[in-house]
């Protein structure tokens, strides 16, 4: 177990309505700082897993402790950790609507300090900062359904750093995005991570996990962690992402040439063709 | 995976007779929320920023409405109420809205809206008094219904007529020209500026916010059903159909509403809201109130 872990969960399973299993007996702890990618098919349980670290949803068994606290629905309606938590934590949705609820992009970026009683006045600034670092203060009195899906993305990203979070939970950050946008995110990732924050990504984009994260872990579609280790370790393991169906392997060609090599789900005849 | 062979085979053109798409309700519904989808922009284009009223304080406008309609409900005059309607038309001249279109989305829905109690409102059945036109004589078996034979409409039903069609173009016009000169954050704020509680001020927005969504949402159903629709269907299956995608975007629009919930509780909302302050008024906005309020006094008094 990792020394003084930011997150820690034990045993932790989770049932949906109906008693679809979402998670399985899942033990993983998260050191403050590390840069964790969780990997896995569609319906593998990554999502909920990110979930239960923002505090939206709680364990069917099990428990999830943060910041030394355990983490139960009643420990975050009431008392000061809640309030703590939400500041520290921050989630990116995977969909930038969800999280685009309010009228404009300025208001947006302010609404999670305004909630969590900072100064209107540093709320403000403190959005315009953030909009700034991510050039998109010219779009400050923007509706949202005015965005593009790729300035969605950038302004959910900027409404959860907006309150100044230790931990960055972000579900699929790259979907939608153009190369440039996803080559731009992962530098920005990469550039939180340096400064000391914790950033958990779920993900079925190998390319992210191997150029941001430091650590990965692996859902199966029994909803289990079957590895965790170093992205390069894993990323290797061509026999376990075949298992998991995070690559296949197939025959095509290419003009007169044919070749067989794995491919990811994503990007998937996006490869240098010089192999055969 | 085996591909079926007839996926893989050309598609050839293959007569099926004649086939109409007939424009059924669907159709129009489907260019009813497309033309909503592209006035909807189209309001939320950022307004001319220098005309009169885009530089007064949204509370100001939101205040002064609020006050021209209950001074509009409560005057009885027609001369007063049309001296209000001018001056409406000529603030929004002065703020550079487009008039034409202006005029098109005041009068016409004005007209539609008010025809079914204004037309009966003329007639003695209604309003009794002095006739000025005489229509048609009543069926005998009907007599003992009404109090005269004749059906015609009277001065006092013209009049009252006149009022509430002055009065309802007049509101309408004052409503429009406030929504068409004030952003809609700032309408949402300003609302809060008035005391309306915080947390109906936040379902408002959210209700505009996620009406564009599931408008879009629905439109795209449409357009989904149209790209694969060769004929029209009888009206039960037409109907059966619609009947479905009500259900469908209303359960999609339940499971938005839960996930929304989920992003503004994962950044720290907790039931209240605490909203951007608008900034002072300034003098310029404390004049247009007090000669808002001078116009609505006169036309309470006369």
């Amino acid at each position: 177990m990792t020394a003084n872990p930011v997150f820690h969960l034990e045993d932790v399973s989770f049932n949906y309505s109906g008693g679809r299993p979402a998670l399985n007996q899942i033990n993983l702890s998260l050191a403050r700082a590390e840069k964790l990618v969780i990997l896995g098919p569609n319906g593998c349980g990554k999502s909920t897993l990110l979930k239960i670290f923002d505090g939206l949803l709680f364990p069917t068994s099990g428990s999830f402790t943060a910041f030394g606290q355990t983490v139960t629905e009643e420990v975050l309606e009431k008392g000061e950790f809640a309030a703590d938590f939400r500041r520290w934590v921050a989630f990116v949705f995977q969909d930038s609507d969800i999280q685009l609820f309010s009228s404009t992009v300025l208001e947006e970026v302010s609404f999670g300090p305004l909630q969590l009683d900072i100064a209107p006045n540093v709320a403000v600034a403190r959005a315009e900062e953030i909009l700034k670092m991510l050039d998109l203060i010219h779009l400050k009195d923007s509706q949202p359904h005015q965005l593009s899906g790729g300035e969605k993305k950038k302004v959910a990203l900027a409404s959860s750093l907006a309150t100044g979070p230790e931990i960055l939970l972000a579900d699929e950050p790259t979907n939608n995005l153009d190369p440039r946008s996803k080559s731009w995110l992962i530098d920005l990732l990469n550039q939180l991570g340096e400064a000391g924050k914790t950033i958990v990504l779920a993900t079925q984009d190998l390319e992210v996990a191997a150029q941001f994260a430091t650590r990965a872990v692996i859902l199966d579609q029994d909803h289990k962690i079957v590895a965790d280790g170093s992205p390069a370790d894993l990323l290797a393991d061509k026999e376990l992402l075949e298992k998991v169906n995070l690559i296949h392997e197939h025959w095509h060609e290419h003009g007169d040439k044919s070749h067989q090599h794995e491919h990811t789900h994503r990007d998937e005849h996006d490869h240098d063709h010089t192999r055969e | 995976m085996k591909t079926p062979r007839w996926l893989l085979e050309e598609t050839a053109a293959v007569s099926h007779g004649r086939r109409e798409l007939r424009k059924t309700f669907i159709n129009r519904a489907e260019k009813t929320s497309r033309k909503f989808l592209s006035e909807f922009l189209l309001v939320n284009k950022p307004p001319v920023n220098d005309g009169l009223l885009q530089k007064l304080d949204p509370r100001i406008k939101m205040a002064s409405l609020l006050f021209l309609l209950v001074a509009l409900s409560l005057s009885t005059t027609i001369p007063v109420i049309l001296g209000i309607y001018v001056a409406i038309l000529a603030t929004s001249f002065i703020s550079r809205l487009d008039i034409g279109k202006y005029l098109r989305v005041t009068l016409g829905p004005t007209i539609v809206f008010s025809m079914p109690f204004v037309l009966p409102m003329t007639l003695n059945l209604v309003t009794p008094g002095k006739p000025i036109l005489f229509l048609v004589n009543l069926p005998n078996q009907i007599l003992w219904l009404t109090p005269s034979s004749q059906l015609t409409i009277t001065n006092t039903g013209l009049v009252m007529a006149a009022t509430f069609f002055t009065r309802a173009l007049a509101m309408l016009s004052a409503t429009q020209l406030v929504m068409r000169t004030t952003p809609p954050h700032l309408a949402f704020a300003s609302l809060s500026a008035l005391r309306i509680p915080k947390l109906a001020v936040l379902l408002l927005r959210m209700t505009y916010r996620y009406l564009f969504i599931l408008t879009e949402l629905t439109n795209n159903v449409f357009l989904a059903r149209k790209s694969r629709t060769i004929r029209t269907g009888d009206a039960k299956s037409e109907r059966a159909w619609a009947a479905g995608r009500i259900g469908w975007i209303f359960k999609r629009s339940v499971y938005l509403g839960d996930q929304v919930t989920t992003a503004m509780i994962s950044r720290g909302w907790t039931g209240g809201y605490n909203a951007l302050p608008l900034p002072a008024l300034k003098r310029a906005d404390w004049l247009a109130m007090g000669c808002l309020a001078v116009v609505v006094t006169a036309s309470v008094v006369f």
